[in-house]
C-alpha cells in the first residue's frame, strides 16, 4: 500500500532532497510538494495525505500557521506533521511540538539524519497513523453497530401505556445504549402479564440474551393456562434445550433475575427468580407492601421448578418493579440498599397518582445517589423501572 | 486464588472481589484444576476477602458447584460477608449448597 507525504518547504532544492533521501529509505511513497502553507491547505483538500514534513519559514502562509490550522481542523488534526526547520531555539521547538507536531528535525540534515533518523521518524508517523485510522475505523463500525442494536431494543421493549386493567410506566436506561435489562407487558385474554428481568453482565451479549428471553417469554404464554411459576419453569427448560455451552466453562450469557406477574381481576400471582423484591403501594392504606418471595436465577440450574404467590391487589394499587442497577457493577455491598428503594416508595407513594413518569425520574435519580458516594463509584449498569397501576 | 489440599478437602481462597473482571482469571485458574476435583470428596470456596460481588460472580460460584457436583464431590461456601450471604439466599442458593 502506498503513503503520500506532502512536503513543504518554499525553497525547491529542500524539497528534492527530502524525496532523493525518502525514495531511497522508505518503500512506496508517493510525494507532493508545496512551497507555501495556502498550497499545502489546497492539496489536502484534493488529496489523502498519510505525513506532512513541514518547513516553519515560508511566504503567504508560513508553518506555525498551517499547523495550528490542521490542528483546528476536524478532517485534518489526526494527520501526523513532522516540522523541519532551520530554526533550533528550543522555544520554536516546544511551541511546535506543544501545537501538535509529532516530531521536529533541524536543518541542515546530518549524514545520521538523512540516512536514519529521517526515514525512521517518516515509519513511524505513518505506522501510528495507519493504527490510529484503524482503530477509528473499528470504533465507527462499533458506534453503528450499538446505534442500530440500541433501535432494535427500542423496538422490543414496551412504551408506557393504557391497557384495559393496567396503566404501564417504564425507565429504561441501559449503560451503553443498548442492555441486558428486560421488561414486557402484554393483555391476553383478559390477563395482564408482565414481565422484568436482569441478565449476567451487561451490553451486547446481554442485550442478545434479553432478545431471547423476551421470545420465550411471550411463546410461553401461548401454551394454554400458563401461572408466573410456570412460565419461569417453561423458560428456563429451553434454555437448558436450547443453548450448548458443552466445552465452556463459564455459563454467563443466559442466566437473568426474572420476576412474572399476572393481574386478572383483583388478584395479584407472581413468581420470582432471584430479582429484587418488587415493592406493592396500597393506595388505599397509604403503605407498602414488599414481595418478599423468590427462587433460583433462571438459567443456572436444570429442572427447576418456580413457586407461585397470590395475593389481591385493588383500585390504585401501584407495583413498582426494578432491575437493580447496582447488584450488578459489584461496586458495593448494593443488596444491602434495597430496603432504601422501599423506604422511598413508603414515603412517595402518595404522590405517585398522576405523577408515574417524573416519579420515574427522581427514581433513577435516586439510585445515581444511592451509589454515587464519591467520584470513584460510577453508575454503570443498565437500569429499568416498571411502575403498573391497576386501574 | 490460593489453593490448599487437605485431607482430601480442596480449599479455594480468593484473594480479590468476585466482580467480572476478575472472573475471567478465575475461570481460567478454575480450568486448570478442574482434573483435581476427582480427587478431593469436598470443595469449600473460602470468599473471607470478598466485599463485593456481581451478577457475573455469583454465575462463577454457581458454576464452580456444578462443576464439583458433576464429580460427585461436596460443595460449600465459608466466610462469605452477611451482605453476600442475603444474597445467595435471596436467590435460594442454600437450596443447593451449605453457605
Amino acid at each position: 500500500m502506498a503513503y503520500t507525504v506532502l512536503i513543504a518547504d518554499d525553497v525547491r532544492m529542500n524539497r528534492t532532497l527530502l524525496i532523493d533521501i525518502l525514495k531511497k529509505k522508505v518503500e512506496e511513497l508517493i510525494f507532493l510538494e508545496a512551497a507555501n502553507g495556502a498550497e499545502v491547505l489546497e492539496l489536502l483538500e484534493n488529496n489523502e495525505v498519510d505525513l506532512i514534513i513541514l518547513d516553519l519559514i515560508m511566504p503567504v502562509m508560513d508553518g506555525y500557521q498551517v499547523l495550528n490550522t490542521l490542528k483546528k481542523s476536524e478532517a485534518f488534526a489526526n494527520i501526523p506533521i513532522i516540522v523541519n526547520s532551520a530554526i533550533h531555539e528550543i522555544h520554536s521547538i516546544e511551541e511546535t511540538l506543544k501545537a501538535g507536531a509529532t516530531d521536529y528535525f533541524t536543518k541542515p540534515l546530518s549524514p545520521d539524519d538523512m540516512e536514519i533518523i529521517l526515514p525512521l521518524k517518516v515509519k513511524n508517523s505513518i505506522r501510528m497513523y495507519e493504527q490510529q485510522k484503524t482503530i477509528k475505523r473499528y470504533n465507527d463500525m462499533t458506534v453503528e453497530e450499538i446505534e442500530n442494536a440500541t433501535q432494535f431494543q427500542k423496538v422490543m421493549l414496551p412504551k408506557s401505556k393504557n391497557f384495559t386493567d393496567v396503566d404501564l410506566f417504564i425507565r429504561f436506561e441501559p449503560c451503553i445504549g443498548i442492555g441486558g435489562d428486560f421488561f414486557d407487558c402484554v393483555e391476553i385474554n383478559g390477563k395482564t402479564w408482565f414481565m422484568i428481568a436482569d441478565v449476567t453482565g451487561h451490553g451486547i451479549a446481554a442485550s442478545m440474551a434479553s432478545s431471547m428471553v423476551k421470545i420465550l417469554f411471550r411463546t410461553s404464554l401461548q401454551h394454554g393456562d400458563m401461572t408466573p411459576g410456570a412460565v419461569l419453569t417453561h423458560i428456563n427448560n429451553n434454555i437448558f434445550d436450547f443453548m450448548d455451552y458443552s466445552g465452556m466453562m463459564v455459563n454467563n450469557y443466559t442466566t437473568f433475575t426474572g420476576f412474572v406477574g399476572c393481574i386478572y381481576k383483583d388478584i395479584l400471582t407472581f413468581s420470582n427468580a432471584g430479582q429484587p423484591y418488587p415493592v406493592l403501594y396500597r393506595n388505599d392504606i397509604d403503605k407498602t407492601i414488599v414481595l418478599e418471595e423468590s427462587g433460583p436465577l433462571v438459567g443456572a440450574f436444570e429442572n427447576l421448578h418456580y413457586e407461585e404467590h397470590a395475593m389481591t391487589i385493588h383500585h390504585d394499587d401501584t407495583l413498582l418493579l426494578y432491575t437493580d442497577g447496582i447488584f450488578c457493577n459489584g461496586q458495593k455491598s448494593d443488596f444491602a440498599n434495597w430496603p432504601m428503594v422501599h423506604e422511598y416508595l413508603s414515603k412517595n407513594g402518595h404522590q405517585l397518582k398522576g405523577r408515574e413518569e417524573d416519579f420515574l425520574d427522581h427514581m433513577y435519580w435516586f439510585f445515581h445517589m444511592m451509589l454515587n458516594t464519591n467520584e470513584e463509584d460510577r453508575f454503570e449498569d443498565d437500569v429499568a423501572l416498571m411502575l403498573i397501576r391497576k386501574k | 486464588m490460593i489453593k490448599t489440599v487437605e485431607n482430601d478437602v480442596m480449599k479455594l481462597n480468593l484473594e480479590d472481589d468476585l466482580i467480572a473482571k476478575n472472573v475471567k482469571t478465575l475461570n481460567m485458574k478454575l480450568m486448570d484444576m478442574m482434573d483435581e476435583f476427582d480427587d478431593v470428596s469436598e470443595v469449600v470456596l473460602d470468599m473471607a476477602t470478598v466485599k463485593n460481588i456481581d451478577s457475573v460472580g455469583v454465575t462463577f460460584v454457581i458454576n464452580l458447584y456444578k462443576k464439583v457436583s458433576d464429580t460427585g464431590g461436596n460443595f460449600r461456601v465459608v466466610h462469605s460477608s452477611e451482605d453476600i450471604r442475603q444474597l445467595f439466599k435471596l436467590m435460594k442458593l442454600e437450596d443447593f449448597f451449605d453457605l
